[in-house]
């Protein structure tokens, strides 16, 4: 189409070299680039990588092939585990999700044309440990084992490692749409895995554009699909307050967006279980003193600027409003609600916010400022009082204290070791907080904000803004968090969260959105950088399976948009980028 | 204030230029959120300030010989007006509620609105330029003359007027096309009450006089780089109908698939499919090798009919579509066609080549060149696949006549895409069929020779189209890139600008019509990332649009009064690379809907408002704001007729109109902050 004029823009542009990837010395990892700008031809061949996403550890395959019978008998003590029997049920029906007409037909010439004799009957699960607790060093690990007769195994430390080799298992199933049949491919199959990163999550933003419970759960299915295991949920900012909280319901009353666009804590009870049952956590983010224009119109003296006319000065972004962080009340309804969510929120992380305050709201507030005068102390101080005894009271509920990065590397206070830095306004930012020696969740905003790229949504026409880009599905694989860190630096990344902030993304259009972008996101966290056997993963060879896993999704409900036009997604290895492109 | 009693806006002009920079804007929100926001607002209108009642009853009075389509789409409106529960989320200006007067609802109620088609029995076919504009009018039988004149002065006495059992609903429309644009207005006008459900219009008394600035309002669908489902066709067509667009460009065949079933042609058969007996002398052509003839000899109506050799045109869709579900029936398509014209909609086909024609090499490799592919398609082609037909065989001719023989006639608008575009010299230049012929006929293998090269293969082809009674468009590039005879002595061909306003001037300049739709603010599918499988770091080769970029695009940029008149009017383009059934609704909308009022009534008023010419700089200004509220407001209305289209802002905003607004263009709220 009509892209002739790009191609020698574009070519101009990147260096044209493969940039060959260092492998990881001891000492650091010396990238100077996050990304590399270009990736060479593939390194492997295509077929000789299962179509499993995000991709296994470790993994070996024969050339057999399996019948699968469509009443597969799950056995051992494991199986009848209430979170795995549940997760049974559903993936008795996953697994044969396939597509009449594929898009990408199973490439069938690595495996034996002539299924064998016995099909897969049997999946034994083993669990080691009765405990279904879940946290971010709850052990995911499994293995999987599918051998010619047809007798499968998963064993796994936990259920939450059973769960993930139930996802690995449904993926194995190939459907051979002129036998109408399902069949494993490439039996023998010894798969033993385990995430590289712990904390592999997606922000939600419910206040800007409000998703029903339903479309959560939907949301979170799919977290689990793509073995992500963080729901972060954005529940609270300044455009609508919709958290039902027993003590105040005052504010939602007046800060959500009508009666229908809330959630009670039987909502909130029942996402948290079904998440549970997922494997994935549920963060929630309370958005505190900055971000709170809602909370001022249920109980309006623990605002300040309460939607100030005109906004700007106020506040990044209309509405503005913070929380009076001089008024006696706004602790303690800050504090009750944190009493209420560290009960209806069970992990053992928190997310205490601290983003994008303005301090001219404060400033011109005259109850602020008298109350500095009579207490003699600067602004600031009063800020860094009002944080800290918020986290404090965090810490007291026993969880783990996440804030934005602002409250280290913006306003310096004096946070303790164990409180996690959430990094996201630039990919630099991971090597400031590190090396500090603080532990980070990466949210690099020009990799891995998946909201961006919209334009601006004001009425007004703006230039566009520099670093907002849209960060396709290509760049956030290939991003490297670790570049620049020192591996003592690169130790303290706890994980990473992609983002969809709500400005201009609701039920309509956010999994087109997130989907695939945030499979490729996925992959990274969980599959890393290397494989145990040291050798790369690059897009350039994820783009066979990330293809197929894309269809899975739009298969399982999800409105997965496209990677690329309909013929490179049957012929990937026609459409690279070539190394010299012609004039 | 807009919606302000008898205020009348005169949208006739369009203001260009996105980044407005010298402009300031009131930090004041403004009365906003208006019941009767219409998308795309009417050229003119003048309102009062009474809520009536549609009754529960209320029907359309159609002539009784009125034509089906009238008839049908008055059905189609009625039920929409009387099963939506459709609530605007943009609330009315507080000025707005207290000047609204209230009390005769529940009293009187609006029982009909009477459809009054001059061409009653709509003879008038649909096409280019036909009479779309109507007046609609709630108010007094005695003050509406027969045209609805509407003045300041009218406007002002029926609104002090006094209820009583003369108020009624009026629409006149010169054809059917123009009452169904009237009855969408009027879908639009009636609300629910959100407390009882009951079915309202506000500020009556009301006129409105409409009629599109531009005859032709398009969104392009590409249904070869990924399959789009009919349902999803058909959805498009509802929404297009909402938006008042009236083309479908269907880009149906490029590269990547070849998505429409024929039927294999046997020998001696295209006449019958032609459905024409155009009666062109038959030139006697070798069924196999290269017609070395064709780019010097002198042919008046040639057509390749008797002498055809057997097609297996079948071929074309089953080895070139994505699979046997991911195809177009002849069936389906006509169907398709005639579900677009009932709603006021042509439907304009594009098989794109000479260019982008890889998937004709499935079925017919012989026809095509330069398939290469990893890594040497970057030397022949924009972006994978590459292939192109080979123009100095034969065989490529039959299989063209063969091909338009039979879609052509599925679609009935006078107009035909013939593509053209991004036609890659390299490609042939390494065909040695086309080289071997250029050196035999001493034509240099230069720019200038591969233009007579071209120039011989879009003769014949536009001939076939116009053989068809077909009126070619093309993309620009075989008027300004390219050298072509055949282009310069046809000015009836229009062509469709793609790059810049600059190419618009161009055009128009040397006479030609002209469809435009910059690629720089109405193509939908930019700012999406490169897709090749291993750029990292590849970025869209053009930016997206946001709604208020795609808004500020005027087609009549730097334009005089009669070059604006070769403007036809322009599309709303979305590419098919990134899109598919999962997410064409909202890649499209809202932001197409942009591109429908700017070609139906501009993106400025006349009247300034004064939020925007601060400086006094400009005497028509974007009415950009004040379009904010309604196309919020669209966009849910759309979403309620089940069109999946995205949010402009967070709904916060779209809850507390002129509170998000940004406050000075060249001054970041960021930098504001510190």
């Amino acid at each position: 189409m009509h892209a002739g004029l790009s191609l020698s823009l574009c070519v101009a542009a990147v260096a044209l070299t493969t940039v060959t990837a260092q492998a990881p010395s001891a000492e650091a990892y010396s990238s100077s680039l996050p990304i590399q700008k270009i990736q060479g031809i593939p390194a492997v061949n295509p077929v000789s990588q299962p179509w499993i996403w995000p991709l296994p550890q470790n993994w070996e395959r024969g050339s057999n092939t399996l019948k699968v019978s469509k009443s597969i008998r799950f056995e051992g003590k494991g199986a009848r585990q209430p979170i795995v029997s549940k997760a049974i049920k559903r993936y008795q029906n996953l697994m044969f999700k396939k597509e009449d007409y594929p898009m990408i037909p199973y490439n069938w010439s690595t495996t034996d044309n002539t299924p064998s004799r016995s099909s897969l009957s049997t999946v034994v699960i083993d669990i080691k440990t009765n405990d279904d607790h879940l946290d971010m060093d709850t052990d995911e690990s499994y293995t999987l084992t599918v051998p010619v007769s047809g007798k499968a195994v998963i064993q796994a430390e936990t259920v939450y490692g059973v769960l993930h080799g139930l996802e690995t298992l449904s993926q194995l199933v190939q459907y051979y749409p002129e036998r109408k049949s399902y069949y494993i491919p490439n039996t023998p199959w010894k798969i033993s895995d385990f995430p590289q990163y712990k904390h592999r999550g997606i922000l939600l933003d419910t206040s800007r554009h409000y998703y029903t419970v339903q479309e959560i759960e939907k949301l979170i299915d799919t977290l689990s699909w793509n073995k992500l295991n963080v729901f972060h949920w954005h529940m609270l900012d300044s455009t609508s307050f919709p958290y039902v909280s027993k003590k105040y319901p005052e504010l939602a009353a007046h800060g959500a967006y009508t009666p229908r666009h809330v959630y009670t804590a039987k909502d909130i009870k029942q996402i948290v279980q079904f998440a549970k049952e997922r494997g994935v956590r549920v963060i929630p983010e309370m958005e505190a003193p900055g971000h709170s224009t809602s909370w001022g119109y249920g109980i309006p003296e623990i605002a300040s600027c309460l939607n100030a006319q005109p906004y700007f000065g106020y506040t990044v972004q209309p509405p503005a409003g913070q929380l009076n962080i001089a008024h006696p009340k706004t602790k303690e309804v800050v504090f009750g609600l944190i009493d209420e969510w560290a009960e209806l929120f069970p992990d053992s992380f928190f997310h205490a916010a601290g983003d994008e305050v303005v301090m001219k709201c404060w400033e011109n507030d005259t109850y602020i400022t008298n109350h500095l005068q009579k207490t003699n102390q600067t602004l600031m101080q009063l800020f860094e009082n009002f944080v800290l005894d918020m986290e404090d009271h965090v810490r007291q509920k026993n969880k783990t204290v996440m804030v934005w990065q602002e409250m280290l590397l913006e306003y310096h206070f004096n946070l303790p070791k164990d409180t996690v830095i959430q990094v996201w306004v630039g990919s630099d930012g991971v090597k400031e907080v590190t090396s500090k020696g603080y532990k980070t969740i990466v949210s690099a905003q020009n990799f891995w904000y998946l909201d961006l790229g919209f334009g601006r949504p004001r009425s007004n026409p703006y230039p566009e803004v520099q670093g907002a880009g849209f960060n396709h599905w290509n760049r956030v694989y290939s991003y490297d968090m670790r570049a620049n860190l020192t591996k003592a630096e690169a130790d303290l990344i706890l994980g990473a969260e992609a983002t969809m902030w709500g400005e201009l993304a609701d039920p309509n259009n956010v999994e087109d959105r997130l989907w695939p972008r945030a499979a490729a996101f996925a992959e990274r966290l969980w599959s890393g950088y290397e494989n145990p056997k040291g050798e790369e993963l690059i897009s350039a060879d994820a783009i066979y399976r990330l293809l197929p896993w894309r269809e899975q999704l739009v298969l399982r409900g999800v409105r997965a948009g496209p990677l690329n036009q309909g013929f490179c997604t049957r012929n990937p290895g026609d459409c690279f980028q070539p190394p010299n492109p012609a004039k | 204030m807009i919606h302000a009693f008898y205020s009348i806006s005169a949208a006739v002009a369009l203001v260009s230029n996105v980044f407005l920079l010298s402009l300031l804007i009131s930090p004041d929100p403004h009365p906003a959120g208006v019941q009767a926001a219409i998308w795309p607002k009417p050229a003119y209108a003048c309102q009062g300030h009474r809520t009536v009642q549609v009754s529960s009853k209320f029907n359309f009075e159609l002539a009784q010989d009125a034509h089906p389509r009238l008839v049908e789409g008055a059905a189609r409106f009625r039920n929409r007006i009387f099963n939506s529960d459709f609530v605007s989320p943009v609330p009315l200006g507080a000025e707005d509620i207290e000047a609204e007067d209230r009390s005769q609802v529940g009293m009187l109620m609006l029982e009909s609105l009477a459809v009054d088609v001059e061409d009653r029995t709509g003879n008038a076919a649909l096409g280019l330029g036909i009479d779309e504009s109507y007046r609609l009018a709630i108010a007094y039988d005695e003050d509406l003359n027969t045209e609805f004149e509407l003045d300041a002065k009218l406007c002002k006495q029926i609104a002090k007027e006094p209820f009583g059992p003369g108020f009624k609903g009026i629409l006149k429309a010169k054809t059917i096309y123009g009452a169904l644009h009237g009855l969408e207005t009027f879908a639009q006008l009636v609300t629910n009450n959100p407390h009882d459900g009951t079915k309202e219009i506000a500020q009556t008394p009301l006129l409105i006089h409409d009629r599109p600035l531009f005859p032709h309002r398009g969104v392009l669908l590409d249904t070869s780089r990924n399959f789009l489902s009919m349902m999803s066709l058909y959805r498009t067509i509802d929404a297009m109908a909402m938006n008042k667009f009236n083309v479908f460009h269907w880009h149906i065949v490029d590269s990547p698939s070849f998505p429409i079933v024929l039927d294999d042609q046997l020998a001696g058969e295209a006449d019958e499919h032609a459905g024409d007996a155009s009666g062109g002398e038959t030139e006697n052509v070798e069924g196999t090798g290269d017609n070395e003839e064709y780019v010097y000899k002198e042919r008046k109506h040639t057509k390749l009919s008797a002498a055809q050799p057997n097609l297996p045109l079948s071929q074309l869709a089953a080895k070139g579509a994505f699979s046997d579900k991911m195809v177009y029936t002849k069936k389906e398509i006509t169907d398709f066609v005639d579900y677009a014209m009932d709603r006021g909609i042509r439907v304009i086909p594009e098989v794109d080549m000479p260019g982008h024609a890889w998937s004709w090499s499935q079925a017919f490799p012989e026809i095509t060149t330069c398939l290469d592919g990893f890594p040497s398609y970057s030397r022949f082609s924009a972006e994978p696949p590459s292939g192109q037909l080979n123009p100095v065989h034969s065989k490529t001719y039959q299989v063209i006549q063969g091909v338009y023989d039979q879609v052509l006639p599925l679609f009935k608008d006078k107009f035909a895409h013939g593509g053209a575009d991004e036609v890659n010299f390299n490609c042939w230049n390494a065909t040695a069929s086309v080289t071997k012929m250029m050196e035999r006929k001493h034509i240099p293998r230069n720019k200038e020779g591969f233009d007579k090269i071209l120039n011989g293969f879009t003769e014949r082809q536009h001939e076939m189209l116009r053989q068809a009674g077909k009126r070619p468009i093309v993309w620009e590039e075989p008027l300004l890139a390219h050298n072509l005879a055949t282009i310069k002595e046809n000015k009836d061909i229009v062509i469709q600008v793609w790059t810049s306003a600059e190419n618009i001037k161009k055009t128009v300049r040397q006479g030609y019509d002209v469809i435009t739709g910059s690629a720089d603010y109405w193509y939908m599918d930019c700012g999406f990332g490169d897709w090749l499988g291993n750029w990292t770091m590849g970025k869209s080769w053009c930016g997206y649009s946001s709604w208020q970029k795609a808004y500020s695009f005027n087609p009549l940029q730097g334009l005089n009064s009669k070059e604006s008149k070769k403007v036809l009017g322009g599309e709303a383009l979305l590419w098919g690379e990134q899109v598919d059934n999962t997410n064409l609704d909202s890649k499209l909308w809202p932001r197409a809907s942009a591109v429908a009022e700017v070609l139906w009534s501009g993106n400025s008023d006349d009247s300034s408002t004064g939020l925007w010419d601060g400086r006094k700089q400009n005497k028509n200004t974007l009415r950009i704001i004040e379009a904010l509220d309604r196309i919020n407001e669209h966009r849910f209305r759309m979403e309620a007729e089940n069109i999946l289209a995205e949010p402009l802002q967070p709904l916060w905003c779209v809850k507390n109109p002129g509170h998000c607004n940004w406050p000075i263009l060249d001054t970041r709220p960021e930098d504001l902050a510190k």
